[in-house]
């Protein structure tokens, strides 16, 4: 876990110098920029209570331990499984069209588009912990 | 022939009385009909110690009791749980519809909690809850702000096996009960502010335990609320002993213990 948010923070570290070299004549940018990176800390108990604000995914998506919810429905191991992109695609764009369709579900609409930028990055960490090492201190 | 050794089963089945780490009797839900559902029953605990110290845990038997209060305590008294979506409950026919509804949960289950000392891992079943007493743990882990600690004890999260250095435990019992509520799905806390949480865990573990804490873990332990309809319930496997062998031996967590008492 440890050493997966230190290779986010990188990530996000060198993502944010690309930007900041292309954008070296607008000072103010780099600014906000740079605050914007080191607010959002990575936590496991933060993507946990925002999965159980979000209406909780885990009564459907059950843990990869157990039989599954139903045959459609991925379990959280394998949704862990996919790449960051695919997982996020798969919560707020399209992917999650059950019985999460916009259409049916105002309030999982309201959900999602109330989630700030670093809420989304923390739900997805706490997903893809289902398939690291699962060891804790 | 086929047919009548699985209606055998089915017989033995209903006849054997459940066990495991979590064993559910008396599940109800009350729905009141204004979004709110709560959910009722009685819940047995159990949890497995296994002692591979060197020297032998000689206050083992008032540490599993300290622990045994304290676990049943933090779980006791109720848990709110967020909004939830999820499928209509009939309260009629006592089972969920496959229309999509949005409900306030209330967890309201009666829990015991039972600390067992077992000698053997033929005492073991696949599907019981363990914790195991360790000389030493080589393993080191680096918190959210890159500071490196050493372990006093080790979880695999989710139902997995939990280990305890036992001078550490019998230093602060509540170590142990730190890790075993890893194994019942609750993650570890970092952030400056925390220290007095049960699950803080940079260099000392406070006493507390939250409402949204105790509602997670009643949502491991009941993870699939359409459970809650069959009126008892004891949880799936976990291959309990083969975990734990898996988790002793891998080289990265250190584990330092007696291996001629693992057997
Ligand atoms: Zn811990």
């Amino acid at each position: 876990m440890v050493l997966y948010t230190i290779k986010r923070n990188l990530g996000s570290i060198i993502i944010g110098c690309c930007l900041l070299a292309c954008n070296n004549s607008h000072h103010t940018n780099e600014k906000v920029l740079a605050v914007k990176i080191d607010s959002c800390q990575l936590s496991l108990s933060f993507g946990d209570a925002v999965m159980a604000k979000m209406g909780e995914c885990r009564y459907c998506h059950l843990r990869g331990d157990v039989p599954r919810f139903e045959e459609n429905v991925p379990t959280l191991t394998e949704l862990a499984a996919m790449d960051s992109l695919k997982i996020s695609n798969f919560i707020f764009i399209g992917g999650h069209s059950g019985m999460y369709k916009e259409s049916s579900s105002p309030l999982f609409k309201r959900k999602l588009d109330s989630l700030d930028d670093c809420e989304k990055r923390n739900l997805i960490h706490f997903i893809k912990d289902y398939k690291r090492s699962q060891i804790a201190n | 022939m086929f047919l009548e050794n699985f209606e055998r089963e089915i017989l033995a089945s209903q006849t054997k009385p459940l066990s495991g780490g979590i064993v559910a009797s008396n599940l109800k839900i009350n729905d009141n009909r204004t979004g709110l559902l709560t959910l009722t029953g009685d819940i047995l605990i159990t949890l497995k110690v296994l002692d591979l110290t060197t020297l032998g845990a000689f206050r083992i038997q008032s540490l599993m009791k300290s622990s045994e209060q304290t676990i049943m305590n933090k779980l006791r008294g109720g848990a709110d749980s967020d909004q939830i979506i999820f499928y209509e409950y009939s309260s009629v026919k006592n089972t969920f519809t496959n229309k999509q509804r949005t409900y306030s949960l209330k967890y309201n289950f009666n829990y015991t909690a039972k600390l067992i000392q077992i000698n053997s891992l033929s005492q073991l079943a696949g599907n019981d809850f363990v914790l195991a007493l360790v000389d030493g743990i080589g393993h080191r882990f680096t918190d959210m702000y890159g500071r490196k600690y050493v372990s006093g004890g080790l979880a695999k999260k989710n139902g997995g096996p939990a280990a305890v250095i036992y001078k550490e435990w019998e230093k602060n019992y509540l170590i142990g009960v730190h890790e075993f509520f890893h194994t019942l799905g609750l993650p570890d806390l970092e952030e400056s502010g925390m220290e007095n949480r049960l699950m803080y865990h940079l260099g000392r573990v406070g006493s507390n335990i939250t409402n949204n804490e105790k509602a997670a873990m009643n949502k491991f332990i009941m993870y699939d609320l359409r459970d809650m309809t069959k009126g008892s319930y004891s949880n799936p496997g976990y291959n309990t002993a083969n975990q734990l062998r898996t988790f002793l031996n891998d080289k990265s967590n250190g584990f330092i213990y007696n291996k001629a008492k693992f057997r």
